[in-house]
């Protein structure tokens, strides 16, 4: 069964939070349209461990991981969708 | 001032491995004894295959060959593009091997980005991996010739000596903008042997590359390194597969920022299983500070995390921490053939491992040189065993109005050395009367406060005996507990607060 956008949301709200030990009011309060780099301070290294995580939870695979492939949140939902279906 | 030698390091491994560290006139040289000594063994690894020692020196003199074709001659300055890949270990050596100088462009750069350094940097040629080739389409004016891996041709490697220019290597780091380092073949091999010394075992291990090797740390302190000591070192081209590549290559060394080394352990943690393979003997850690806590968890899982300090204007490391476990805050042992001399608090430093100088930047080179000696900006200390701790940037200074100068970074060690702060920041702020105090703001470690009842007395208890503990003008004034983390930049570093003029 598909998730919906908003599941995928949620959990990947979880698996960003789970880079920190402390709660992260940019990530409690992140949405669709929220920007990885700019509002959430990506680096390389934590969306490597946001992919990995990603990979083993959805089941799906990253090709190649670059810093420019998803500029918000939204367009990382929207890879999993199409790995899903 | 202070000159060092090897007899610091020569305690940690055997006599035999001790002996076997020495150096060659150049690159070349020590090129030639690898293929010599080393030749059947495997050098590169990824996942397409694996080469030996002795097929690589073939797809080597078939570029030497291809360079030579094309007019390059020996003291040409050459660029480098390619992507982290066995292309680019053979193209590097090659163009290392004919008596050129590689300038190492990022493979990330754009065409203006690739005109404008190749340019600045006095290239006549551009060796490019072919799916970057509209990368270099504003330097039609150079020589422009992709990577091709083939044993058809071949040409003889060309003698160099010492002084000759070997490589060109980006920095920027914490110094403003790029600018290239001119390092020579004396200066390489210093850092090459630097990479030995301080481990049981330094020869025939199995590195896993995950830096780029347009850096100095990945192109000296892994790449280099690695050949030298006839290891095979498995690329890791697609960071996704990073672990997978663990789990099938098994590595004993790993060459990681701590930023990475601290991403590996939670991902171990929240995946309940080892990341990296059962095999990993040390984790080399530098380019950022290496915080206490994650020399402590390594250990805890039998790995020896071996903190450094370095720059690329000393062709990498200048000091290496055999013993991060008896002294988690300290960088570590300067190397052999390195002059250190402390001028109001900043290290300045000579030795057969510091660059020619920076390329086309009179300025710069001007500026960075007092005296011959290479001013760091960085503050440190040296204990009295030998050891060299960083305790702050000049920039960063906080002058008091007493006259008196503070350096945050190193008090912000001393709060971050207690297990249940993550991170912390002292800064000078405003108090309740307008003058100005000192003060300081934590980021506490959850993990560590579970079944505490008061987290947050505990805290600030814990805090108020480091604060007691430090002379009266270095004490903070107060303390505050974050809940969410600080503002950090996109290289993770906390954005520092400037609340006063």
């Amino acid at each position: 069964m598909q998730l919906t956008r908003s599941d995928i949301l949620a959990k990947l709200k979880e698996i960003m939070q789970s880079m920190y030990d402390t709660p992260s009011a940019q990530i409690q309060a992140a949405t669709e349209e929220t920007r990885l780099i700019e509002e959430l301070g990506f680096t390389s290294v934590s969306y490597l461990y946001m992919v990995i995580i990603v990979e083993e939870n959805f089941g799906v695979r990253f090709d190649q991981v670059g810093g420019n492939q998803f500029q918000t949140v939204g367009d990382v939902i929207t890879y999993i969708q199409s790995q899903q279906s | 001032m202070i000159k060092t030698n090897a007899e610091a390091f020569r305690k940690y491994c055997s006599e035999e491995t001790f002996q076997r560290i020495q150096p060659f006139e150049s690159i070349s040289a020590m090129w030639d004894h690898c293929v010599a000594s080393y030749g059947d063994l495997p050098a590169i690894r990824t996942a397409a295959g694996a080469y030996t020692f002795a097929e690589m020196e073939k797809h080597v003199a078939h570029i030497r060959a291809a360079l030579a074709a094309a007019g390059l001659k020996k003291g040409d300055r050459v660029a480098l593009l390619a992507p982290n890949g066995y292309a680019f270990a053979a193209a590097s050596m090659a163009i290392i091997t004919s008596g050129m100088c590689a300038a190492v462009l990022p493979a990330h750069l754009d065409e203006r980005a690739v005109f404008g350094l190749s340019m600045k940097f006095g290239v006549k040629g551009i060796l490019f991996d072919p799916a970057l080739e509209a990368r270099t389409s504003l330097a039609a004016a150079l020589v422009r010739l992709p990577i091709e891996l083939s044993a058809e041709n071949s040409a003889p490697a060309v003698a160099a000596n010492g002084q000759d220019e070997c490589v060109i290597l980006l920095t920027g780091g914490t110094t403003g903008r790029s600018k290239g380092a001119l390092l020579s073949h004396a200066n390489i091999m210093q850092g090459v042997m630097n990479s030995c010394y301080g481990y049981e075992d330094v020869f025939h291990q199995r590195y896993l590359l995950v830096l780029p090797l347009s850096h100095v740390f990945g192109f000296v302190r892994n790449m280099m390194a690695s050949l030298y000591t006839g290891s095979e070192m498995f690329i890791c081209e697609n960071m996704s597969d990073l672990f997978r590549n663990a789990m099938m290559f098994q590595p004993t060394i790993l060459v990681v920022v701590p930023a990475l080394a601290e991403m590996a352990l939670r991902l171990c943690r929240q995946m309940n299983r080892d990341m990296l393979g059962s095999q990993v003997k040390y984790i080399i850690c530098g380019a950022a500070v290496v915080p206490p806590y994650l020399v402590k968890a390594y250990a805890e899982r039998g790995i020896t995390m071996c903190p450094g300090y370095g720059l690329t204007e000393s062709a990498n490391l200048v000091s290496g921490n055999p013993e991060a476990i008896k002294k988690p805050t300290s960088v570590g042992i300067p190397y052999p053939n390195q002059e250190l001399r402390i001028e109001n608090g900043e290290l300045w430093l000579k030795g057969s491992n510091m660059m020619l100088g920076y390329v086309n930047e009179p300025e710069e080179n001007e500026a960075a040189y007092t005296d011959g000696w290479f001013r760091t900006g960085d503050l440190v200390r040296l204990d009295e065993e030998g050891f060299l701790y960083i305790t702050g940037r000049t920039k960063e200074i906080i002058v008091l109005p007493t006259g008196e100068n503070i350096s945050p970074a190193e008090l912000e060690t001393l709060f971050n050395e207690l297990d249940v702060v993550q991170d912390s920041q002292v800064f000078e702020d405003y108090g309740p009367d307008g003058g100005r105090i000192l003060a300081l703001e934590v980021v506490p470690r959850a993990f560590e406060l579970t079944g505490i009842e008061d987290p947050g007395a505990y805290i600030t208890e814990k805090l108020q005996q480091v604060n007691q503990s430090l002379p009266p003008f270095k004490r903070v004034s107060r303390i505050e507990i974050r809940t969410t983390d600080f503002e950090r930049t996109p290289a993770m570093k906390i954005v520092r607060y400037k609340k006063c003029n």
